[in-house]
């Protein structure tokens, strides 16, 4: 019965994942789709697919994120959550200041620049998020 | 007539300012508009396919420029 233990010892590690998981779709769905049809956010939805290249924008209407490169060779993927650090597998940080009145759609494309052109500047003021 | 753009990110989406590079007044102006949002803002321009480019100084030549906020750690 060692097994039925060590399953009894991963439930409120296994729980805890899955509560963050649940909370970063929430976070998701009311940056993105709560607000989506709010006339600023369809304007920086459009403004955001000029700015994306082919590819991103594919991968964008398919998963609401885009893997950018950065101007160091980083690869990133950006969410309208945070950042993901795909050669490290953290979770980033950045926003323009102003964040809190901008639709996602403008705050990923922020991102995108910053990263594309100046990788360094941007992870300089980066947040590591804990997990 | 030619018209250039400069787009600054906001609460509205965005807000769009226009001028044509040949007139030297709607240039002045454009150019006034770009230095006070370079205090306050990071400005880059369209390349095309996805590209982009951090500009420092104005240029009446840069078709498309968008303007967002300073970045901080979120």
């Amino acid at each position: 019965m060692r097994w039925l233990a060590a399953i009894e010892m991963m439930i409120p590690g296994l729980l805890l994942w899955a509560s963050f998981i649940g909370l970063m779709c929430i976070h998701d769905w009311i940056l993105y789709g709560l607000n989506a049809r709010a006339p600023q956010a369809q304007k920086a939805e459009a403004l955001i697919r000029e700015w994306l290249s082919p590819e991103q924008l594919r991968q964008y209407e398919e998963w609401r994120k885009f893997e950018v490169t950065g101007s160091a060779g980083g690869r990133y993927l950006i969410t309208p959550a945070y950042i993901h650090v795909l050669n490290t597998g953290q979770h980033i940080c950045f926003v323009p200041d102003n964040f809190s009145v901008l639709p996602a759609a403008d705050v990923m494309l922020a991102r995108k620049i910053a990263l594309e052109n100046d990788e360094v500047g941007a992870l300089k003021v980066a947040c590591r998020l804990p997990y | 007539m030619k018209v250039h753009t400069h787009i600054v990110m906001d609460a509205h989406g965005d807000t769009r300012h226009t001028f044509n590079p040949e007139s030297e007044v709607e240039v002045s102006e454009a150019l006034k508009r770009f230095d006070q949002l370079l205090k306050t803002h990071t400005a880059a321009r369209r390349l095309g396919e996805g590209r982009s480019e951090l500009v420092r100084s104005f240029n009446p030549a840069d078709e498309e420029v968008l303007f967002f906020r300073k970045l901080v750690g979120g």
